[in-house]
């Protein structure tokens, strides 16, 4: 009988040790709070901005050349501008996608990576195209594109982890 | 004794196999103001995107997957009535230490955008978990959309008249100011000193009845608009009902 009582209360203990275990896997975001850009978009870096950005309108098929087109019209980019924009969208699309094939590659052998050497090679093509971006439009052309991705980190919301580098 | 020492060694282990369990998402998310199309004007196309970029760091079990899906929805302000998505567009399954990168857009043609008004844009992104049965990393967002017009009048000042390079066209920027009823001022898009663009020369006597997407956060909040087509119209035109909806 005694022995029934302790294995009752070790039983109980178990569950009391790991119901918050199980709940902060049920439940992980609990733990990170966003970085909100309709309240701090200083703490956005352009990099991560830029990323996002380039992310959501990239892609080579007619239905993103047409959106890309709007998209371009809407920022006020003209011309060469536009040939400019297009190429970094398409260069963006290319590397991106290789980065996030190694970086599967890298999970699929160490599956509890923290993807350190996927957020180095990432942030230094992001520096490598945001350079690129500053020195190819028109200065006007940049002003206009550089507002236009400022003004939309309102409506992002950033994991501060993936920013550790920065 | 011997039973109590098993489960103590059980205790120790299965407490040690949880603590290493936990994962923590970090993922990011982006549902950008939509772009409008103003080509087949008065026929607008609307483009809304999301985007989720990001993975979770675990040690997971095998076989547990995580899913992006991204749920846009476009709705009338005034009835309610849903006009476009509403529809969940599913990312890959994937484990969840994969590195996720998912992108949808909706679009909607719309000729009656300048009589909606005002649309409401939800944007629900989420990360789905089979281990937990539903969704664990959330972002839910809403904006306000409309295609607005304002009738706008010449103020008689050029500028910044450029000569294309294979056609020879001339084209120079126009100063104007608002041209609406009483009933329609201010108007959500307001060109009181804007420029538009058009070829040269005009009359002195000019309109321009201009079109452009307005955002807000939150309904009743000042509209933040962009101009992206001007239509001329040889003055003098009365003033015109434009777009207005504070």
């Amino acid at each position: 009988m005694r022995v029934q009582h302790v294995w009752a209360a070790c039983v109980a203990v178990l569950l009391t040790l790991n119901l918050p275990a199980m709940a902060q896997h049920q439940h992980p975001t609990q733990t990170e709070t966003l970085i909100d850009g309709s309240h701090h978009p200083e703490l956005i870096s352009d990099t991560t901005a830029y990323r996002l950005f380039l992310a959501t309108y990239a892609g080579t098929d007619d239905q993103h050349r047409k959106l890309q087109n709007v998209l371009f019209g809407a920022i006020g980019l003209l011309g060469q501008d536009r040939l400019v924009m297009t190429n970094a969208l398409d260069d963006f699309n290319v590397r991106f996608k290789q980065m996030l094939e190694d970086d599967t590659k890298e999970v699929s052998v160490v599956p509890n990576t923290d993807h350190a050497t996927f957020i180095i090679h990432r942030d230094a093509m992001m520096d490598n195209i945001l350079a690129s971006l500053k020195l190819q439009p028109s200065k006007v052309g940049f002003v206009h594109l550089d507002g236009y991705v400022q003004n939309e980190k309102k409506l992002m919301r950033i994991s501060p982890e993936l920013e550790r580098r920065r | 004794m011997r039973k109590l020492k098993l489960l103590l060694a059980f205790l120790l282990v299965s407490a040690s196999a949880f603590a290493s369990m936990p994962g923590i998402a970090h993922y990011s998310f982006y549902s950008p103001n939509p772009v409008f199309d103003y080509t087949a004007y008065p026929t607008i196309s609307l483009t809304a995107s999301g985007t989720v970029q990001g993975y979770t760091t675990c040690n997971c079990p095998a076989g547990i997957y995580h899913q992006p899906q991204i749920t846009l929805t476009l709705r009338n302000h005034a009835t309610g009535a849903i006009v476009a998505g509403n529809k969940i567009a599913y990312g890959p399954q994937v484990p969840p230490s994969y590195n996720v990168n998912f992108t949808t857009s909706i679009g909607y043609d719309c000729s009656d955008c300048f009589t909606i008004f005002e649309m409401g844009l939800d944007s629900l992104e989420v990360v789905y978990c089979s281990m937990q049965g539903g969704p664990f990393a959330v972002y839910l967002f809403s904006m306000y959309v409309e295609a607005a017009q304002t009738m706008t009048i010449f103020t008689g000042t050029t500028s910044n008249c450029q000569t294309m390079p294979v056609t020879g066209l001339v084209t120079c920027a126009y100063s104007v100011n608002n041209w609406c009823t009483p009933m329609t001022t201010p108007p959500d898009l307001n060109m009181d000193g804007q420029e538009v663009r058009d070829t040269y020369p005009i009359s002195a006597s000019s309109n321009w009845l201009v079109g452009g997407a307005c955002f807000r956060l939150a309904s009743g909040t000042g509209w933040v608009c962009g101009h992206a087509v001007a239509v001329y119209y040889p003055g003098p035109q009365p003033k015109g009902n434009c777009t207005y909806n504070p």
